[in-house]
C-alpha cells in the first residue's frame, strides 16, 4: 500500500516537470577552455534576456532553443571569465566558444556544510569537496567506497574483518567511531546501501572542529555531507542514461596457506593411534568424525581390512574441497547498474528526477541483491522569487537473498564448529550431490533414520534450493523546505524531513533444509515403549524480523548576510528538533507450510528431552519472539558566523548546544555546549605580494570542539528486564550498567592550520594542513577487578592526543595537446592514549586483538604488541621467550607479566601514513587515469599453526610444513614443534610472539579508468548530448609490500582478499 | 518606517523559529529503550534476585573437579579442556582463560545483593515484603562469600584464622571501591553475621525454591557451623531446619529404569520434598563428559541393598543422582538429607551416640530397600563417625561439599586423606595439608585490584 502511494507521488512529480518551454530555433555549440582546449562541463549558456538557457555536458556541448535572431548569448562557467557571443542568424554547424580561465579558480567552489552553502574562499575550516566527476570515477553500487583515495585524511580501515571509515583517525574508543553521514542537510538514519551513487551531485567532507562543530555532539569523528542532484532554474531538460556491468574474479580460496591435505590425513591417523578419538565415541552430543577417522574405527573394529582402509584413505588424499567450492559454491561477482535521470528547469521551477536499478550477484552462490531507487527533487520560486519552496522524495527498495552455503563447517571433536575437513567432497564422481559430515556422527544419523526420524545428513548442494532467506529494505525520505527572503540581507528557512527505513527479514526453512530437520529431530520425544512424538511439528520454519526506524526532523534557521563596514557579515542561527523511533519485532513459526501460509502451535514452556542427548537437562523449544523499542531524541540550538574584511581577513565562529534523551541523567547533564572559532588570511590579496608568482595564497587557523554521544551508558544503575528465568521460572532482571555518577559526554578538540596555494602558471596548486587534536573523557571499556561484581568497566576512561598532516597537491604537467595532470594526496596521522590509569593483565590486550577497546597509555589506540621471540628450543622445538630478561619457556609466567613495557611494541595496526597518486592523461576525447595508493607505518599479526586446534584434529595453517621436527631445525624455522598435550600458554605465546608480526607497508595499483567521449555531432540526425564509454578496473594488485609473506596487508586474516574486478559502462546524454 | 516594519517582521520570524524547539519538556525525558529500567520498585529488586540461572543460584565447580569423588578414565583425559585438566591434577596454574566464573559469578551475586540492599534502604522494614527481600539479599551475599571461601581460601582452623588470608568483603554496590583481602576470620564473621541477619527476616516459605527461605538459612548456618567445628551450634541450627522441614524422599518409590530416577525439579513442577534451596554448579564440561565416572572406591562403599547404588549411577558409573533430576545441572543447594547428616555427626561428636545413630538410620531407612534395611548399630563413637562421614560422601556427591569436607577432615589425623591420581603413567598427589587446597585467585583480579595471590 505504502509503495503504491510512493509510486503515485513520484509519478506526479514526473508529470509536473513536463511544462518547461522550448523555442523554435536550435543552436548547437561547444564550450572549451581557451588554454588547453578541453571541453567544459556545465557551462551555462543563456540569452541575456534570461528567457532561454542551457548548459554544456561533459564534452562541452550544449544545445539551446531560442525564439528569434539576433540574439546575445551569455556563457558562464565556474573558474572562467564570463563571455558574450552575438548571433545574427542561425549558425551552420557547431559554434565554438572559448572561455578564458579566471585568475582565481579556487574561489568559486561552493561547499555545503549541511546548514549552508559557502564559497570555499570564505571558509576558515578544513573541508574537502568531491565533485561529481571525481565521485563518478569509480564504478560501484554504494556511495561511500567512492570516497576512497580521493579525500586526504579519510581512510578505509581494514585491520578488523569489517571495513570502516575514519577521518583523521578515530576519536573515540568504544563509542561510535564512524563519521556522521548527512544527506541533503539532515543526518542519515537509514541504510546507507540504499543510496544510489548516480543520484549524488557532490560530497563534502568536514574534517576539523570548525567545520564539523556545526554538527555538534555527533560530529566528533568528522562529517560527510552528501548532496543529491537538484534541478537548476533556467536549464534545458537533460536526460542521462548510465549503465555498467562489473565482473569480479572468483575469490582466491588458496590465499591463506593451509596444511597439506596429505599431512592432515597423516595427522588424523597419528591422533587416532594416540587414542584421541576414543573419548568422543560416547560423546553426549554425538559429534561427527571425519571420513578418515571413521575408516580407522572400522579398521580397528575389523569391519574392513587393513588394505581396504589404506586404499580408501589414500583415495581421500586426492580430494580438495576448494575445487568443489570453486565449481559449485563460488562464482564471479556480476554487478549490473542502470540509472536514468532527467533534470532541468524553467525560470520558476527546477526539477531532477531519477530512476535507478542495480542487480548484483555475489561471489558466494545463493546471495544476490537487487535495488530500485527513485529520486525526485523539485524547487519552485514564488512571490517575485522571494520564496523558494522545495520538495524531495526518495524511495529505495532493496531485495537481498542470503541462501548461501559458502565455506562449510562441521562440529567434530574440537569445541564448536570448525572449517570442514579439507578432503570433503560435495559431489561424487558422477557429479551427483553427496552428503558431508555436519553435526552428528553418521552412524547416529542412520540409526535415527531407522527409528523413523527425519534424514539427518547434510547435503550442501541440495541444500542450496531448500531455503528462501531474504531481506527487503525500504527507504523513504520526504523532504520539504521553505526559504523566504525577508530582506535582501535576511533569509528565513524552515526545512523538514521524514525518514523511514524498514527492513523485513523473511527466512523460510522448508522441511527439506538441514536446519529444520535438525531441530525437529532433536526435539523428537521417545517414550519408554519407543513411541515417538514430535515436539516441533514436521514442517517448515519461518523466521521473520522487521525493524523500522522512522522519524521526523524539523529545522528553522535565519541567514543574515550584509556588507558591514569594509567587510561582509554572514550569520546563521537556528534550532533543530529531531526524533526517531526504532522498533524491532522478531517472530518464528513452526510447522509452517509456505503454500497455505499456515503454522502450528508448539509448547514453549515444557522442557523436552533432546533426542541427541537424552541425559542432558530438559531443553525448551527456541522461542524467537521478541520486540524492542528505542527512542532517540535530540534538541539543538546553533549559530555560525563569519566576517570577511576587504576579502582578505576572515574571522569565523560557531556554537551549538545539543541535548538528548540520555537515560538516567539529570536534565542539566543532557546537553553539551560545543563551539569553534577560526581565522583566515588571503595573503595573495595583499598588495605587497601582488608580484609574487603565487596567484592564490590563503592561510587558515581554527580551533574548536565537537562531541560524541553514547546512549548505552547511564549514570544510574540500569537493568534490563527479561521474561523468564529457566531456574527461578520468574521474570528477571540483569544489570546493564553499574552506577556511574561521573559520566560525561565525549569531547574532541581540534586545532587546524592550513595553507592553500595556487601557482600563477596554473600548473601547480594544493593545500597543506596540520592539525592537533585531543579527545577528552572518551568512553572506554576496561577489564575491571571482578570482585566488584563487574568484569569490565565502561565509562570515561581515557583521553587521546594526536596530530597529523594532510597534503594535497595538483600538478598540470602538460596542458596541450595531450593533457597530463597528477593529483597526489598524502596524509599522516598519529595518536596516542593519555590519562589511562587502569591496570589489567597484559594478556587481555592480546585476547582483544589490540584495538578492541583495551588501550595502553602512551601508545596508539590500535597498538600491536608481541612477546619477544627467542627462537626454538634445540631439544624440544618449544618456542622460547623472555622472562625478566632471561630466555624462558615458562609461558604461563610470561603471560602473567604485568608490565606492558616488557612486551615488544611494534606500532599501530592502522597506517600512520597513507595516500594516493593519481595520473590523469587525456587526449581529445580519450581520458585515462590510474590510481596508485599507499599505506605505510603499520603492522599486522599474521596467522600460523594453532596447536590447540591441531591437537583437536583441525586442519591448521600451512606453516605446519615448516614446523620444528628434529634438532637442527631451529636454525631454519621459527615454527614450534607439535606439543605433546594441548598447552594454551605455549600456543598463546607463539601466536602472539614477535615472529608473527609483519610490517603492513605497501603500495598498490588500486584502479585504472579509461573513458572515451563521443561528441554529439558524430550522430547526424540524432540529437544526442554525447556518449561516454568507460572501462574501470579495480583491486589491480600490490606493487610492493614490506612483508614477504605474500599476504595482502589489507586482508591478513580473511579467507581471501578483495577480488579484481573490471567494469564497462556507457553513459548516454540527450 | 519601512525599516521598523522589517524589524518587526524579523522579530516575528525569530520567535517563530526558536519556538520550534521550545516544545514540551517531556520531549527529552523519553526512555531511550523500553526494556531499560533503573531498579526502584520492590518488584524490580525481586527481579534482580530472581536472575537465578547462571546468576544468583550458581556455585563454583572446580572444587568438585579437584575432589576425590570422581575420576576421569585415563584414555579420555585429552577430551577435557585445559582448566579441567589442571584442576584435576592440582596443577600450579589452573586457568587457561582470563575469565574464571568460579570467582566472577559469586562476586556478581554479591554485587546484585548489594544493589538490592542499597536500593531498599529507604523502604520501611515494617513491610513484610521489604523484610523478606532484605533477608534474601543478605542470604545471597553470605552464600556467595561462603562458596568463594571454600574454593579460594585455606581451611578454617579456628586458631590463627585472623592470620590467614581471607577474601575481599563487599558490602556496598559502588564499583569504584576496590576491596582488599580481609583475613579468614573476618571473612567467616561476615558470612556468619549475614546469615544470622537473614534468619530474622526471611519468610518461612517462598514462592519458589530458588528464593532462600528461613529453613534454607537455618540449613546454611548448620553447614557453616560444621565447618567452624562448633557442633553444638551445628546441631541447634539443624534442629531449627528440620522443625520446618523434616521430609525425606523414600527412594523405594523411585523408578530406576528411568534415565533420571530422581524427581526433575527443573522446568517441571515435580517436587523433591528434601530440597530446601535450589542452587546448581556453574555449567561446566566436567559433568557433561561421559568419561567422568564415580571413584571406584566410593562406588564400592555402597551396600548391595543400598538403592543409591542403582539410582545414582548409570551402568558405566556415570553419576545421575543430581537433585535437579538431570545431568547438565548438578544440584549444589541445600536439602534435608544433608541436615540429617550434619546433626548426626554433630551429635556423635558431642557424645550423643544414640541421637546420632537415630538421625543416620532415619536417613538410611529411606535409602535402602525396605525389606533389606538393617539399622546401624555401632557403639564406638569413632567407628560411627567414620560411617557417618562415609555416608556424607555417598549421599552428598557433586554438590560442591566434598572439597569443604576434605579441608575440614584433613585437620584430624584419623580422618585425613592423601589424594592420588595417575595420568599417562605419571602419579600426582595432594597432601592433606597442601596449600593447593586454596585455588589461585584469577590473574584478572590480582592485577586489577592488586590483592595478594594465594601461595600454591
Amino acid at each position: 500500500m505504502k509503495r503504491k502511494y510512493v509510486f503515485c507521488l513520484t509519478l506526479l512529480f514526473f508529470i509536473g516537470t513536463l511544462h518547461s518551454g522550448f523555442g523554435q530555433f536550435r543552436i548547437k555549440g561547444r564550450v572549451i577552455s581557451d588554454s588547453d582546449l578541453q571541453p567544459l562541463n556545465k557551462a551555462v549558456v543563456k540569452t541575456i534576456d534570461g528567457k532561454y538557457s542551457s548548459s554544456s555536458d561533459s564534452l562541452g556541448v550544449f544545445t539551446l532553443s531560442i525564439g528569434q535572431f539576433p540574439i546575445t548569448l551569455e556563457i558562464t562557467h565556474i573558474g572562467f571569465e564570463d563571455d558574450y557571443f552575438e548571433l545574427n542568424s542561425n549558425p551552420n554547424g557547431l559554434l565554438e566558444i572559448r572561455l578564458k580561465e579566471s585568475v582565481r579558480q579556487l574561489e568559486e567552489v561552493i561547499v555545503s556544510t549541511g546548514y549552508q552553502q559557502i564559497p570555499r574562499e570564505r571558509m576558515t575550516g578544513s573541508f574537502v569537496q568531491v565533485d561529481n566527476q571525481l565521485f563518478n570515477r569509480r564504478v560501484s553500487t554504494d556511495v561511500l567506497s567512492r570516497l576512497e583515495d580521493i579525500v586526504p585524511g579519510l581512510v578505509f580501515n581494514r585491520d578488523m574483518r569489517t571495513t570502516n571509515i575514519s577521518i583523521r583517525g578515530r576519536n573515540t574508543i568504544s563509542g561510535d567511531g564512524q563519521p556522521l553521514i548527512v544527506v541533503d542537510n539532515f543526518p542519515f538514519e537509514g541504510d546507507l546501501s540504499s543510496l544510489n551513487p548516480n543520484d549524488i551531485e557532490n560530497v563534502s567532507v568536514l574534517k576539523d572542529a570548525a567545520a564539523s562543530s556545526i554538527w555538534g555532539a555527533r560530529a566528533g569523528n568528522g562529517v560527510i555531507v552528501i548532496t543529491t542532484k537538484k534541478g537548476g532554474y533556467l536549464q534545458e531538460p537533460r536526460v542521462t542514461f548510465n549503465t555498467n556491468l562489473t565482473i569480479a574474479q572468483k575469490p582466491n580460496l588458496y590465499y591463506q596457506p593451509t596444511m597439506a591435505i596429505e599431512d592432515y590425513i597423516d595427522w588424523e591417523q597419528s591422533l587416532f593411534e594416540r587414542g584421541y578419538y576414543n573419548g568422543f565415541v560416547n560423546s553426549p552430543n554425538r559429534v561427527a568424525f571425519t571420513p578418515v577417522v571413521e575408516l580407522l574405527f572400522q579398521r580397528r573394529d575389523g569391519q574392513i581390512s587393513q588394505n581396504e582402509a589404506s586404499n580408501r584413505i589414500n583415495a581421500l588424499k586426492s580430494y580438495d574441497i576448494r575445487r568443489d567450492y570453486e565449481r559449485f559454491l563460488f562464482r564471479n561477482t556480476t554487478n549490473q547498474q542502470y540509472a536514468l535521470s532527467l533534470n532541468g528547469g524553467s525560470a520558476k521551477q527546477g526539477y531532477a528526477v531519477s530512476l535507478g536499478y542495480d542487480k548484483n550477484l555475489a561471489s558466494i552462490v545463493g546471495n544476490d541483491n537487487e535495488r530500485i531507487t527513485i529520486n525526485a527533487n523539485h524547487s519552485y520560486r514564488l512571490v517575485n522569487n522571494k520564496l523558494e519552496f522545495s520538495t524531495g522524495i526518495f524511495y529505495g527498495s532493496q531485495l537481498q537473498h542470503r541462501n548461501f552455503i559458502g565455506l562449510l563447517t562441521y562440529t567434530g571433536t574440537a569445541s564448536g564448529a570448525t572449517p570442514i575437513y579439507p578432503y570433503a567432497r560435495i559431489v561424487d564422481e558422477n557429479n551427483n550431490p553427496i552428503s558431508i559430515e555436519k553435526k552428528h556422527r553418521n552412524s547416529f544419523a542412520m540409526s535415527a533414520l531407522d527409528n523413523g526420524l527425519l534424514n539427518w545428513t547434510f547435503n550442501p548442494l541440495e541444500e542450496l534450493g531448500f531455503s528462501d532467506k531474504s531481506t527487503r529494505n525500504e527507504e523513504l525520505r520526504l523532504r520539504t523546505g521553505l526559504n523566504y527572503k525577508i530582506l535582501p540581507s535576511l533569509k528565513a528557512e524552515v526545512s523538514y524531513i521524514y525518514q523511514s527505513s524498514t527492513s523485513n527479514l523473511r527466512d523460510y526453512y522448508s522441511l527439506d533444509t538441514y536446519f529444520a530437520r535438525d531441530i525437529i529431530n532433536t526435539y523428537t520425544q521417545v517414550d519408554g515403549n519407543g513411541n515417538k512424538t514430535l515436539a516441533i511439528p514436521a514442517g517448515g520454519i519461518l523466521d521473520r524480523a522487521s525493524s523500522t526506524i522512522s522519524g521526523h526532523s524539523l529545522r528553522g534557521q535565519l541567514n543574515f548576510s550584509k556588507k558591514i563596514g569594509l567587510g561582509d557579515l554572514d550569520i546563521i542561527a537556528g534550532s533543530e528538533i529531531r526524533g526517531h523511533n526504532t522498533e524491532i519485532i522478531n517472530n518464528r513459526w513452526y510447522g509452517y507450510d509456505d503454500e497455505y501460509a499456515t503454522s502450528l502451535p508448539v509448547d514453549y514452556v515444557t522442557g523436552f528431552k533432546s533426542y541427541v542427548n537424552p541425559d542432558a537437562s530438559a531443553i525448551r523449544i527456541p522461542f524467537n519472539e521478541g520486540q524492542s523499542y528505542q527512542i532517540d531524541r535530540y534538541l539543538s540550538y546553533y549559530t555560525n558566523g563569519a566576517y570577511r574584511l576587504k576579502n582578505k581577513y576572515i574571522i569565523s565562529g560557531s556554537g551549538r548546544l545539543d541535548q538528548s534523551n540520555l537515560f538516567g541523567v539529570k536534565a542539566n547533564q543532557k546537553g553539551v555546549p560545543l563551539w569553534s572559532s577560526g581565522l583566515a588570511w588571503i595573503i595573495s590579496s595583499e598588495d605587497f605580494i601582488k608580484n609574487s608568482s603565487w596567484s592564490y595564497l590563503k592561510l587558515r587557523l581554527t580551533y574548536g570542539s565537537s562531541g560524541n554521544v553514547n546512549k548505552s551508558l547511564s549514570s544510574e544503575t540500569t537493568a534490563i528486564f527479561s521474561s523468564f528465568d529457566n531456574l527461578s521460572q520468574r521474570p528477571y532482571a540483569t544489570i546493564q550498567n553499574p552506577p556511574n555518577p561521573h559520566l560525561q559526554w565525549e569531547k574532541v578538540k581540534m586545532l587546524n592550520l592550513g595553507l592553500d596555494f595556487e601557482h600563477e602558471s596554473g600548473r601547480f596548486g594544493g593545500s597543506i594542513e596540520y592539525y592537533y587534536k585531543r579527545g577528552l573523557n572518551l568512553f572506554g571499556q576496561v577489564p575491571y577487578a571482578p570482585s566488584t561484581g563487574i568484569t569490565t568497566f565502561r565509562g570515561n576512561t581515557s583521553s587521546t592526543k594526536g596530530q597529523g598532516i594532510d597534503v594535497s597537491l595538483n600538478f598540470k604537467v602538460i596542458k596541450s595537446p595531450i593533457s597530463w595532470s597528477i593529483n597526489s594526496l598524502n596524509s599522516y596521522v598519529y595518536d596516542k592514549i593519555t590519562d589511562f590509569k587502569m591496570k589489567f593483565p597484559v594478556s587481555t590486550f592480546f585476547v582483544s586483538g589490540g584495538g578492541g577497546g583495551y588501550v595502553v597509555e602512551g601508545k596508539p589506540q590500535f597498538a600491536v604488541f608481541s612477546y619477544d621471540f627467542a627462537g626454538l628450543d634445540k631439544q624440544s622445538g618449544d618456542p622460547l621467550g623472555y622472562l625478566n630478561g632471561e630466555i624462558s619457556n615458562d609461558w604461563a609466567k610470561i603471560q602473567l607479566v604485568e608490565d606492558i613495557e616488557s612486551l615488544r611494541f611494534h606500532g599501530s595496526s592502522r597506517p600512520l601514513a597513507f595516500g594516493s597518486l593519481r595520473n590523469n592523461i587525456s587526449w581529445r576525447q580519450l581520458t585515462f587515469s590510474a590510481n596508485i595508493s599507499y599505506r605505510l607505518g603499520y603492522y599486522f599479526r599474521r596467522q600460523s599453526v594453532n596447536y590447540l586446534q591441531l591437537l583437536q584434529g583441525v586442519q591448521v595453517h600451512g606453516d605446519y610444513e615448516n614446523r620444528w621436527q628434529k634438532p637442527g631445525d631451529e636454525l631454519v624455522t621459527n615454527v614450534p614443534s607439535i606439543p605433546e598435550l594441548q598447552n594454551s600458554n605455549r600456543n598463546f605465546f607463539y601466536m602472539n610472539s614477535s615472529v608473527l608480526v609483519e610490517k603492513g607497508d605497501h603500495i598498490r595499483l588500486q584502479d585504472i579508468q579509461i573513458s572515451y567521449g563521443i561528441p554529439s555531432n558524430k550522430f547526424r540526425g540524432f540529437k544526442s548530448g554525447g556518449i561516454d564509454i568507460y572501462v574501470y578496473a579495480n583491486n589491480l594488485g600490490l606493487l610492493w609490500t614490506a612483508s614477504k609473506t605474500g599476504l595482502d596487508p589489507d586482508s591478513p586474516i580473511s579467507e581471501y582478499p578483495a577480488q579484481r574486478s573490471i567494469s564497462m559502462g556507457v553513459k548516454f546524454k540527450l | 518606517m519601512k525599516d521598523s516594519i522589517s524589524i518587526y517582521r524579523v522579530v516575528v520570524y525569530v520567535i517563530l523559529l526558536l519556538s520550534l524547539a521550545a516544545c514540551d519538556k517531556d520531549f527529552l525525558d523519553a526512555k531511550p529503550n523500553k526494556s531499560l529500567l533503573v531498579p526502584k520498585t520492590l518488584r524490580d529488586f525481586q527481579a534482580l534476585l530472581d536472575y537465578a540461572n547462571n546468576g544468583m543460584n550458581a556455585t563454583p565447580y572446580l572444587c568438585e573437579v579437584a575432589s576425590d569423588d570422581f575420576i576421569i578414565s585415563e584414555t579420555s583425559f585429552l577430551s577435557y579442556n585445559e582448566t579441567l585438566r589442571n584442576s584435576y591434577l592440582w596443577n600450579d596454574k589452573i586457568y587457561s582463560s582470563p575469565t574464571v566464573l568460579d570467582w566472577e559469578t559469586p562476586y556478581k551475586q554479591i554485587f546484585y545483593a548489594n544493589v538490592v540492599l542499597d536500593g531498599i534502604k529507604d523502604f520501611s522494614l515494617n513491610n513484610p515484603e521489604v523484610r523478606n527481600l532484605k533477608g534474601m539479599a543478605l542470604y545471597y551475599r553470605a552464600w556467595a562469600l561462603f562458596q568463594l571461601s571454600q574454593t579460594f581460601t585455606s581451611p578454617f582452623k579456628g586458631v590463627n584464622a585472623d592470620k590467614e588470608l581471607g577474601l575481599p568483603i563487599r558490602t556496598e554496590s559502588d564499583v569504584t571501591i576496590i576491596s582488599p583481602r580481609s583475613n579468614l576470620k573476618e571473612t567467616y564473621e561476615q558470612i556468619h553475621s549475614d546469615i544470622l541477619n537473614s534468619i530474622q527476616l526471611l519468610e518461612v516459605k517462598q514462592e519458589t525454591l530458588t528464593r532462600p527461605s528461613k529453613a534454607a538459612a537455618y540449613g546454611f548456618m548448620a553447614r557453616l557451623q560444621l565447618i567452624l567445628q562448633d557442633y553444638q551450634k551445628a546441631k541447634t541450627y539443624a534442629d531449627s531446619t528440620l522443625l520446618i522441614n523434616n521430609n525425606l524422599l523414600d527412594y523405594n518409590t523411585l523408578d530406576s529404569a528411568k534415565s533420571y530416577p530422581l524427581p526433575t525439579i527443573y522446568l517441571t513442577n515435580i517436587e523433591n520434598p528434601e530440597v530446601l534451596f535450589i542452587s546448581v554448579l556453574i555449567p561446566n564440561a566436567y559433568f557433561l563428559n561421559n568419561n567422568t565416572l564415580v571413584d571406584t572406591a566410593l562406588y564400592n562403599l555402597y551396600d548391595k541393598s543400598d538403592l543409591r547404588k542403582i539410582l545414582f549411577y548409570t551402568n558405566n558409573k556415570q553419576f545421575r543422582g543430581s537433585y535437579m533430576g538431570n545431568r547438565t545441572l548438578q544440584f549444589s543447594g541445600l536439602a534435608t538429607d544433608e541436615t540429617y547428616l550434619i546433626r548426626s555427626e554433630a551429635l556423635v561428636r558431642m557424645g550423643d551416640i544414640e541421637g546420632g545413630k537415630k538421625d543416620l538410620n532415619t536417613l538410611l531407612s529411606n535409602r535402602f530397600k525396605k525389606e533389606k534395611f538393617l539399622p546401624i548399630d555401632i557403639i564406638d563413637s569413632d567407628e560411627l563417625l567414620k560411617v557417618i562421614l562415609n555416608e556424607r560422601r555417598k549421599e552428598l556427591l557433586s554438590r560442591g561439599i566434598r572439597w569443604s569436607d576434605l579441608k575440614r577432615l584433613n585437620q584430624e589425623n584419623k580422618f585425613e586423606k592423601v589424594l592420588y591420581r595417575k595420568v599417562n603413567g605419571k602419579d600426582y598427589i595432594l597432601e592433606p595439608d597442601s596449600k593447593r587446597y586454596a585455588f589461585p585467585i584469577p590473574d584478572s583480579e590480582v592485577v586489577a585490584s592488586g590483592i595478594p595471590q594465594n601461595e600454591r
